[in-house]
């Protein structure tokens, strides 16, 4: 099953726990922290972060070239690419690699669904830091909203990595149909649900869809960031997600227990064929 | 191992670069220039307004509130000009000018105030507590009613409906929408519904009706308008900088019903425009606040804008809610020089919180403190915003997800 498995076989080797156990599932996830592909995303997460910070006073100088001197929101554009990176790295780190999800058994897929959103949430932790430093250095006294967007990233992550495992059930190719699926098909059925055709209220949808724009929209006054549905907004504006932290964490992790109960019920469905 | 280090080098490395920029900024103090020449409008207007409660209560009798109003406003003139007094004559043509303003911004551009203006019952309040250091950058010497506090607080009511008789100068074929932004409305519609949601933007644009010249109607004007600025202030004298919180919240609504007295055109002309909130919370550094050559930086904390507007003519009426748009949350956080032409790397942010309130309100007479309840209060827009249906999904979706799982569990075995 491939380089995933083989690191897991290791593990086994290594700690002597069996890798159909909670704990087995656990630590294989956890374990792709120290990869080499783990490091390379910490490493490039913190570089897209730096080159966020730079753009910000590249516009200002572009700016006051032309006369005016406006720098737009640190926090902001730190935000900007979290949704692509939280959503792309659940996607990677829950499918596996060249192979359908063969695992039995509720101990061992919460494990894995468990410590898949551990790996990304302890992925994004540098990256947060820098977002905060770099807040602070700039003169935010008051930070919660960091602390608020990081919990997102837990709970919007399980949404994320439920998905891709129930993907994974049938399809080698979960980790691309799945970012398919949660970052490109659900905001452009949002948007044309809510913007384009005016029937639904946004802030419905906002209400009872979980977004990736919700995690940004916590550091960046309401502004989704480089999302899907972002991006549409230019073609036909939509105001900015305006729910509280509280009912967006709830309201993911409802959908997060949910889907993981899919996941769970579509590999039982699997194992009785 | 030797990976992991790198890496851990290579984050040290990025965090040391915002880390030494920052420092940088400490020591790039700002230019002093000679602060020799205050004699402008935003000192003589500051001065003016500081530590003064002011309270003006209309009555139902229109000719007793054209003698309050021109008492008042003698009053505040003959301290700018002594020579120029206002009597019965030029009331008029003042309070026609006034009152047939919004109607040319509102409804259409050739009604012309034909007199008969009246004021009606209502009050205008307003109550000017500056806070200390804003004194001192403006060397502002005098303390009235206001509280010496770093805190301030400025409050304004108004309420009236000013009517009066306007008739048409030229043949109308369109009228109401957003006239009063003109051709720069019309030009850019497309970039202003980017950053503007509007449900139905088509009442924007105003409607076609046929109002031949000569047309006589007798337009009121009601509005009512609260606004609230509370100020946290510090001043570095050494810099001769002066950092201020200032967080604005208000709103104001203007109705205009215009009815047919004689000529040809519709009977009823109404429109509604409504701000439902305007709030800002602003970041202000001012630079060389007592000279003429000082720059004002505004850094944008939060702002937020809800408006309604409706149309209506002859029953047949048309409304849209404006709302900004997530594009314009972009901005949020940015820092704009306004004014001037100094540096600034990094915005001072100061915090405020309520004993710092109560501080300045217990320095403060009865009355502005009363005002600037009232303006508070009235300002403030509590938004019907109801979370529950999140909650209710997010806790339906739990269950079903703890049920099936508690199901495969203990009924199946899996």
């Amino acid at each position: 099953m491939g380089e995933v498995l083989l690191e897991g076989s290791a593990s086994e080797v290594s700690t002597g726990v069996p890798l159909d156990s909670f704990e087995g599932q656990f630590r294989m996830m956890l374990e792709k922290l120290y990869s080499r592909r783990g490091l390379i995303f910490i490493f490039g997460s913190l570089v897209i972060e730096f080159l966020m910070y730079i753009l910000v006073f590249i516009i200002g100088n572009i700016a006051e070239s032309y006369g005016y001197v406006v720098r737009i929101s640190m926090g902001t554009a730190f935000m900007m690419p979290i949704p692509l990176l939280i959503t792309f790295a659940a996607v990677v780190v829950a499918s596996e690699k060249g192979g359908t999800l063969k695992l039995s058994g509720i101990p061992a897929l919460a494990g894995r669904f468990l410590g898949a959103v551990a790996t990304v949430v302890f992925l994004m932790m540098p990256a947060f830091v820098m977002i905060f430093v770099g807040q602070t250095i700039h003169g935010y006294n008051f930070q919660v909203s960091v602390l608020y967007a990081y919990f997102m990233v837990a709970v919007y992550v399980a949404i994320v990595v439920a998905v891709t495992m129930i993907i994974n059930t049938r399809s080698e190719h979960s980790a691309a149909l799945s970012f398919l699926v949660v970052f490109v098909v659900l905001p452009a059925i949002v948007f044309i649900f809510g913007p384009l055709s005016g029937l639904v209220d946004i802030d419905t949808l906002y209400s009872v869809i979980p977004l990736p724009d919700m995690v940004a929209a916590m550091n960046a006054n309401s502004f989704g960031g480089l999302t899907v549905l972002s991006i549409l907004t230019i073609l036909k504006s939509a105001p900015g997600v305006d729910v509280d932290p509280f009912a967006c964490f709830i309201l993911c992790l409802g959908w997060a227990v949910f889907l993981f109960s899919i996941v769970l019920f579509v590999c039982y469905r699997r194992d009785s064929e | 191992m030797r990976k992991a280090v790198v890496a851990v080098f290579a984050i040290a490395l990025m965090l040391m670069v915002p880390l030494s920029s920052a420092l940088d900024a400490e020591d790039s103090s700002n230019k002093l220039s000679d602060p020799s020449d205050s004699s402008d409008l935003l000192m003589y207007v500051l001065s003016a307004i500081a530590d003064t409660p002011a309270v003006l209560e209309l009555t139902d009798d229109p000719d007793q509130n054209q003698k309050i109003l021109t008492e008042r406003l003698n009053e505040i003139i003959s301290r700018v000009v002594s020579s120029f007094v206002i009597d019965e004559n030029n009331f008029e043509a003042l309070a026609s000018l006034l009152a047939g303003f919004p109607v040319s911004k509102l409804i259409a551009r050739h009604l012309l105030p034909q007199g008969n203006a009246e004021f009606s019952i209502g009050h205008f309040k307003a109550g000017f507590d500056l806070p200390q250091p804003m004194r001192e950058a403006f060397d502002i010497t005098k303390t009235g009613e206001g509280s010496d506090s770093r805190y301030g607080e400025l409050g304004l009511v108004m309420m009236d409906t000013v009517s009066v008789d306007v008739t048409t100068f030229k043949d109308i074929d369109h009228l109401g929408g957003m006239q009063w932004a003109g051709s720069v409305f019309t030009d850019n519609d497309d970039v202003i519904f980017t950053f503007i949601v509007a449900d139905n933007p088509k009442v924007l644009y105003g409607k076609d009706v046929e109002i031949k010249t000569d047309a006589k109607y007798r337009v009121d004007n009601s509005f009512s308008l609260y606004i609230y600025i509370g100020m946290n202030a510090e001043y570095d004298e050494e810099n001769d900088q002066l950092d201020m919180r200032v967080v604005f919240s208000g709103y104001g609504s203007i109705d205009q019903n215009m009815n047919r007295i004689s000529g040809v055109g519709p009977d009823y002309v109404g429109t509604k425009t409504v701000a439902r909130d305007i709030t800002a919370d602003l970041n202000v550094t001012i630079i060389n606040p007592s000279s003429n050559e000082r720059t004002i930086f505004i850094g944008i904390n939060d702002f937020d804008l809800d408006f309604f507007y409706e149309l209506d003519v002859d029953g047949d009426f048309e409304s849209t809610e404006l709302r900004v748009s997530s594009l314009t949350s972009l901005l949020q956080g940015a820092s704009i020089r306004a004014v001037g032409d100094a540096t600034l790397k990094n915005q001072k942010i100061l915090d405020y919180d309520q004993d710092l309130v109560n501080i300045a309100s217990s320095g403060r007479s009865a009355q502005m403190n009363d005002v600037i309840a009232e303006a508070k209060e009235g300002g403030l827009y509590i938004e019907v915003k109801d979370h529950s249906f999140t909650y209710i999904i997010g806790a339906v979706l739990a269950s079903i997800g703890v049920a099936t799982i508690a199901l495969l569990r203990y009924q199946r075995k899996y």
